[in-house]
């Protein structure tokens, strides 16, 4: 195999997305799916592939720097997904834009040349690489969100903001890890043949800031809060392509290369991660549960479900970076399904609003169907995928010994299904409003990503072993031989996904078999019974914003939910407001009046004289 | 091939399905007859839960006009075979059956949440807005007894100073050579906070709220009949002779040899199945906000005693 071929990825999508940018919409269109399907292609192309670019780039002094990409078993499986994540967006925005004019601005341009950026990070070879690519999804997100829904700014703006942020730690990170004098200081082979220690300020410095780094991008708490703001402006396909899938995989994929192979983390350090984790799955989840628009509910489980990618890795145990990792694959693939469920939803039905849904589950069988698959699996239900990564990080939870946060990650898992099943609820059972009569299935081109996801949550559930085998266990160099997960996973514990799944599946058939052996086949179709009223479908309803009102009205855990709401633990109003407070300060100093500034000027001169009289 | 045949008997005959049903239509005979005499009543003979699930299999199937009819009629038979395979699960860690159950603690509990799931999904699907009612009520349940009852099971994992498992036979072996975790303060705790999380996962009074017939005419149950509705009473037969034995290996130690290991076992799972029944025939039905102040409330910070004082070592 040609080492040129693991430029394909990047080089396809973006070069037509550059392309892109100059042609007329509808060309724009069919650049956008043949891209990205090509980018696909050229990703699974690598799979299973071991191969790496190398091109002496640049020396600057100590510093020479390389252009190098590289491909191991697991960042091919990687390249796939990406493509796989943009190929569907693409082909769902087709649909969803259609009869509007197509797709708003230059959004396929955009969104070949954000796949190309995380196709740039995942086959890094080289640490500046993947940060110069980084930057490059990181701006594509700006762009994306703000094409189309000029509303939409101040969401880009607090994103970029926040991102930005983290874009600064990492790369200030970056200069720190590369500062220690090695040849080639920016390659992972030698990041990886020399593990910072972090015993010390440097080392802990260090680690925080590319810890920062990926936690913004993966939407880790406190870093979080940008992902629920721009659940609003921004389109499904968006939301679907980069905050559900794409950043988590990109932040997880950094954060779990930097505490394996980079950094050997201290036990203080993993406690922390861990906290960080344990915190965020259970901050994101209690804020879902007291949402009611959809698009801003599931924003909240983006949030959640990092917890668990961050808890698993932060364990620092095999099974809790398999499990990690895994679950950052899953959660590309069962969220992405959520929002284009979602978008389907709020595309046809005309609102996203909870309580004004209701009962689709006939008019719109193949989107209710996916979503409740994709709902199962975040849920955790076995033997769906979500189950096998969130077990796997259960497992390391026992491993490194941490009760409390393993109690934390089954309690999200269960607030998790309850806030699906409210979803699920409010959106396709029940009682259909009258105002929703006339509203139709998706079209073949937004219901295809979602079939193809769902099936791909329930393969990769009930196949758990494989994919950890092949293409999740090269994460941490193991040959896939010597994981001791080979269709056991049984690596502290016991869980055979394939057997469970075969035993449940034999034990509903033997039930309904007992069932037609007892001679019952009859059946009527009646009117549901509600106390002998005859049931008014705008009256009789249970809404699903009613469901947990209960829980709301709980003391304390109400009012902190509601101070969530309006932002109080939201760092970019905090420093928004601290900001703020110090800019009024200095506007305070200027009075327009001149002896004011002549007495800053002199008090500024005293000090310069009074640090050159000490020195 | 043999471990296939193995494993589908283990699951279809015993310890599972089959071997679990009749053994909770027999634990729910106990249910009627002791709530009977506490009530001064004579009570059912031995053969009425059989009776009962026999009527509702012939019986025909009302499926409502609004509902989601293909998860609504399949729910009940999804709920039957999880609680079975979850029973499977622990039976075989009790009866010290080796070779390789297809699970742990963890796929147990989570087999275990999945009837209440198909209760919701069913009750949800029907379309009837009281169902509706019903489902929200069960899972803000669930949502109240989970996190108490998975820190009291963890307060037995964690309390071995090294080798913490999740695997059920290795916490009966654990316990086999260093005692039950009864006979430690922290096991007790956790007993006692697993109990009344296990009161509320079987649905029972005083945490019979999604159900509650007088209020809401069975809640999700509503609008089920026939097989449905009798799969679903043989769903909890089958957690009515789970759970017990959960509580029994994981707190209690697992089945000693011989007759007299039979029996004692069965004595314990029968005072557990006791203490359920009084429970359940001297206290009012709770509120659905009652419950969970209850849950997260006392039983949680019971249950978190118990883990702390299991990484204490006490």
């Amino acid at each position: 195999m040609n080492a040129e071929l693991v430029l394909l990825p990047i080089l396809i999508p973006g070069v037509l997305g550059l392309v892109a940018l100059f042609l007329p919409g509808r060309l724009r269109a069919v650049l956008g799916f043949l891209g990205s399907l090509a980018t696909l292609a050229a990703g699974l192309a690598l799979v299973s592939t071991r191969e790496s670019f190398h091109h002496a780039w640049l020396v600057l002094g100590p510093l020479n720097l390389d252009f190098s990409f590289r491909v191991d078993g697991f960042t091919g499986w990687l390249s796939a997904l990406v493509g796989l994540c943009a190929f569907f967006t693409a082909l769902y925005a087709a649909d969803f834009f259609r009869g509007r004019g197509g797709a708003p601005g230059r959004l396929y341009a955009w969104l070949l040349i954000a796949a190309a950026g995380a196709e740039g990070v995942v086959l890094a070879g080289n640490l500046l690489l993947l940060v110069l690519c980084w930057e490059i999804v990181t701006l594509m997100l700006f762009v994306l969100v703000i094409t189309g829904s000029p509303e939409g700014a101040p969401a880009a703006a607090k994103a970029f903001t926040i991102l930005g942020f983290g874009d600064v730690a990492l790369i200030l990170g970056t200069v720190l890890l590369g500062s220690r004098g090695f040849d080639h200081p920016m390659d992972f082979a030698t990041l990886a043949a020399n593990p910072l220690a972090t015993g010390d300020l440097f080392g802990v410095l260090t680690f925080l800031l590319l810890f920062a780094g990926a936690a913004a991008k993966a939407g880790a708490v406190p870093l979080h809060t940008w992902i629920p703001t721009m659940a609003g402006p921004a389109s499904p396909p968006v939301m679907a392509f980069l905050p559900a899938s794409l950043d988590k995989v990109l932040g997880i994929y950094l954060l779990a290369r930097v505490s394996v192979s980079w950094v050997t983390l201290t036990p203080g350090l993993q406690f922390a991660v861990m906290a960080v984790g344990a915190i965020t799955i259970l901050a994101g989840v209690l804020m879902a549960m007291v949402q009611h628009d959809v698009k801003r509910l599931l924003s909240f489980h983006a949030v959640s479900q990092v917890g668990y990618m961050v808890l698993g890795i932060g364990t620092g145990t095999l099974v809790g970076v398999l499990g990690g990792v895994f679950h950052m694959v899953n959660n590309a693939i069962y969220k992405a399904c959520l929002f284009f469920g979602a978008g389907a939803v709020e595309r046809e039905a005309g609102t996203r609003d909870l309580g004004k849904l209701g009962g689709l589950h006939r008019a719109m069988p193949v989107t209710f169907l996916c979503m409740f698959v994709a709902a199962l699996s975040i849920s955790g239900v076995p033997p769906l995928n979500g189950f096998v990564s969130k077990w796997l990080v259960y497992q390391a939870c026992v491993v490194a010994r941490q009760p409390l946060f393993l109690v934390a990650a089954l309690f999200g898992s269960v607030l998790t299904l309850a806030s699906f099943v409210k979803v699920l609820h409010s959106m396709f059972w029940g009682a259909r409003p009258p105002a929703l009569d006339g509203v139709n299935e998706a079209g073949i081109g937004m219901r295809l990503p979602m079939v193809g996801l769902a099936i791909l949550c329930v393969l990769l559930g009930v196949f758990g072993g494989a994919p950890l085998d092949q293409a999740i266990g090269p994460v941490k160099d193991v040959p896939a031989a010597s994981v001791a997960l080979a269709g056991g996973l049984d690596a502290a514990g016991t869980f055979r996904p394939g057997v469970v799944t075969i035993l449940l599946v034999i034990g509903v058939l033997a039930g309904i078999l007992a069932a037609h052996l007892g001679g019952a086949r009859a059946r009527r179709v009646r009117s549901v019974f509600i106390g002998g009223e005859p049931l008014d479908r705008a009256q009789n309803r249970f809404p699903g914003t009613e469901f947990y009102r209960t829980v709301h009205e709980m003391p304390l855990l109400g009012r902190t939910l509601d101070a969530g709401e309006k932002g109080v633990f939201d760092v970019y109003a905090i420093f928004g407001k601290l900001g703020g407070g110090v800019i009024r300060g200095l506007r305070s100093l200027h009075t327009g009046v001149i002896t004011d500034y002549l007495f800053w000027c002199l008090l500024g001169l005293g000090a310069v004289l009074a640090v050159f009289f000490w020195c | 091939m043999a471990e296939a045949i193995e494993l589908i008997f283990y699951y279809l005959v015993f310890p599972g399905l089959a071997f679990c049903t009749i053994l909770g239509l027999v634990l729910s005979f106990i249910d009627r007859k002791v709530s009977a005499m506490v009530q001064w009543r004579v009570g059912p003979g031995p053969g009425q839960p059989f009776f009962d699930v026999v009527k509702l299999l012939g019986k025909e199937t009302v499926v409502p006009e609004e509902s989601w009819a293909r998860g609504f009629l399949a729910a009940p038979y999804v709920a039957f075979g999880a609680a079975g395979l979850a029973a499977t699960i622990v039976w075989l860690a009790v009866l010290r059956i080796g070779g390789s159950p297809p699970g742990d603690l963890i796929v147990v509990l989570y087999l275990l949440s999945i009837p209440a799931i198909a209760v919701i999904v069913g009750g949800a699907a029907s379309g009837n807005p009281l169902g509706a009612v019903g489902a929200s009520r069960e899972m803000k349940l669930v949502m109240a007894y989970e996190l108490p009852f998975v820190a009291a099971l963890l307060a037995v994992v964690f309390q071995t100073e090294d080798g913490a498992t999740l695997s059920l036979s290795g916490l009966v072996a654990l316990q086999d050579q260093a005692g039950s975790a009864m006979g430690r303060v922290s096991g007790v705790l956790g007993f006692i906070a697993a109990l009344l999380c296990c009161q509320a996962k079987l649905g029972l009074v005083p945490f019979d709220i999604a159900e509650a017939e007088c209020e809401i005419g069975e809640g999700a149950l509503i609008e089920y009949s026939g097989p449905a509705l009798g799969f679903f009473k043989l769903t909890q037969a089958v957690q009515l002779a789970t759970l017990p034995a959960l509580l029994v290996v994981v707190f209690w130690g697992g089945m000693g040899p011989g007759p007299a290991g039979v029996a004692v076992f069965a004595l314990k799972m029968l005072l557990i199945v006791t203490i359920f029944v009084l429970v359940k025939n001297t206290n009012p039905r709770a509120r659905i906000d009652q419950a969970l102040r209850f849950f997260w409330g006392p039983v949680t910070a019971l249950a978190f005693a118990a883990l702390a004082l299991a990484v204490l070592g006490v």
